[in-house]
């Protein structure tokens, strides 16, 4: 993994999410405003092309810690910095674990490996937020509310995944350096 | 000998773990700390952000159904009334000014000096939440649908951190409260935010065309009369975001007649050290726990979604927790 790259990379993406982030949100009418988790896409895609699952891991907790340094809103008043990097890194694990049984290339592929990265770490991070919130704000009558909204938030974000994976392979190099193991034009292992 | 190798790969991300794990059981304040210092990086992202302002705000003209034939002719209709109206009201207006100018002159020159004590703290809007847990709803009367944000994150020119609780407004309407500050940066929790209250005052229009009843109590017994400048006393409340783009003021007298297009201002001398404009009344419910109650729905003047630039109200002397008055 090239880290300067990647650093800038994580800037930009919490960048755009930040600010140009609000023209992908909509309303889901009763169930809340939904919008994508960019930074998941980036963390998938490296889930898919590194080999080493120690940098993945690395790499999501950077995404995750990101994420929470520029999500100060949600389940309670101000939301606690930490629980978003914990959740990135268990939700890339799963996808670096089961990666072997999808087709890395496939848009479905990407989409389904997002939408279960998603869901575990946006599960996770509402859960954690919503006990940290106790004695703050009355905080478990919007769990329910919370939980449904990063379900939708997670499918969103998997229906956008292949477009995001797409032009994130456009700059693999800069990312990714040639792995050992590996075909010369080839993305993935070769078994 | 060695004593300090470079730690491996897995070190690092243990120590990583750990240190989430640290950061999440420290709570909410320890957060608010760190985040206070990378938001200035975000600065940066002013561009992206008046891009998107202006996408959204072209955006929201897309989609409308056009208006058929009778439909344009009702508006044009409509229009040369209104434009008669406006015809008279700028002449009341100029009217109202000369006098205004004549009494203010008397003031400046007899008058003892007054100022409000309190300052005004630029404030530029530079981003918003990353994940949209916070966002709330705001539907417009064309049926399109635009989305603001629960809180923004503000860069201001002040290198001490600011007391949380200051209002911020922007030039013709309360903008929100400030809920986190750090060096440079804010985090400013807005008017419909679903947390957000407070004190304020509903100041209903006497319109000659439109005679309004309001019943009081006198001696004991009701009497019907109709509203005038004299008999139009402020209604006080306490206004509440609603979570979908506007504020609830609850249990609000029914007789007083409030109705939609009525002022709603601050009340809160703490907060603000002067009323400023909430929003109009656009809605007035009949509270079915209490008949003789009325629930107000208030649409704020403050567009989050538009939103680059606010003054954060900074009193004078700031009494409470935060401590002493912030320093340039």
């Amino acid at each position: 993994m090239r880290w300067i790259p990647f650093v800038i990379l994580v800037y930009l993406v919490i960048l755009i999410q930040t600010t140009l982030g609000r023209v992908l949100t909509f309303s889901g009418g009763g169930l809340g405003m939904i919008g994508p988790d960019l930074a998941a896409i980036v963390a998938v895609f490296i889930a898919l092309r590194l080999r080493d699952g120690t940098e993945v891991a690395i790499a999501a907790w950077t995404l995750g810690l990101a994420v929470d340094l520029t999500t100060p809103g949600g389940v309670g008043l101000v939301t606690a910095v930490g629980p978003m990097s914990l959740g990135y890194c268990l939700a890339v694990s799963a996808v670096y674990r089961t990666r072997d049984a999808f087709f890395r290339e496939r848009p479905a592929s990407q989409a389904m490996l997002t939408l279960m990265f998603c869901l575990i770490a946006h599960a996770l991070w509402v859960s954690l937020q919503t006990v940290f919130a106790q004695g703050v704000t009355r905080s478990w009558g919007n769990y329910g509310e919370a939980l449904v909204q990063a379900m939708l938030l997670s499918a969103y974000t998997a229906v956008l995944a292949p477009l995001g994976c797409w032009v994130l392979t456009r700059c693999e190099r800069i990312l990714i350096p040639v792995q050992a193991g590996r075909a010369r034009r080839g993305r993935g292992r070769t078994w | 000998m060695k004593v300090l190798s470079k730690p491996s790969k897995a070190q690092v991300l243990a120590a990583m773990i750990v240190l989430s794990v640290v950061t999440s059981l420290l709570g909410q304040r320890a957060g608010q700390t760190m985040r206070n210092l990378v938001q200035p990086l975000l600065w940066l992202g002013r561009a992206p952000h008046y891009l998107a302002t202006s996408l959204r705000a072209n955006a929201s003209a897309v989609g409308r159904k056009p208006l058929s034939p009778q439909a344009v002719e009702e508006l044009a209709g409509e229009n040369q009334s209104l434009r008669g109206q406006v015809a008279y009201w700028r002449g009341e207006a100029e009217r109202s000014d000369r006098q205004a100018r004549s009494l203010l002159k008397f003031q400046e020159t007899y008058g003892p000096s007054k100022d409000l004590p309190c300052d005004l703290i630029p404030a530029r809007v530079i981003g918003e939440s990353a994940l949209p847990y916070d966002l709330t709803r705001r539907v417009n009367v064309g049926g399109s649908q635009n989305v603001t944000s629960g809180s923004l994150v503000l860069l201001t020119d002040r290198s001490k951190a600011l007391p949380s609780g200051l209002a911020a407004v922007t030039d013709s309407a309360l903008a929100g409260r400030i809920i986190a500050a750090g060096a440079f940066t804010a985090q400013l929790q807005v008017v419909t935010d679903k947390q957000f209250d407070i004190a304020a005052r509903i100041l209903r229009l006497v319109d000659p065309n439109a005679p309004r009843e309001v019943r009081s109590t006198r001696q004991g017994s009701a009497v019907s009369t109709l509203l005038t400048e004299q008999n139009n006393e402020p209604l006080d409340g306490q206004a509440v975001g609603n979570g979908q783009g506007g504020l609830t003021i609850k249990d609000i007298w029914r007789h007083a007649n409030v109705l939609p297009g009525d002022l709603v201002v601050t009340h809160d001398t703490r907060f603000l050290p002067l009323e400023v404009r909430i929003g109009r009344v656009s809605q007035v419910q009949v509270d079915t726990m209490s008949p003789d109650r009325v629930t107000v729905t208030v649409r704020p003047d403050f567009d989050a979604s538009l939103a680059t630039e606010v003054f954060v109200v900074l009193p004078l002397k700031v009494d409470g927790p935060s401590g002493s008055k912030a320093g340039k």
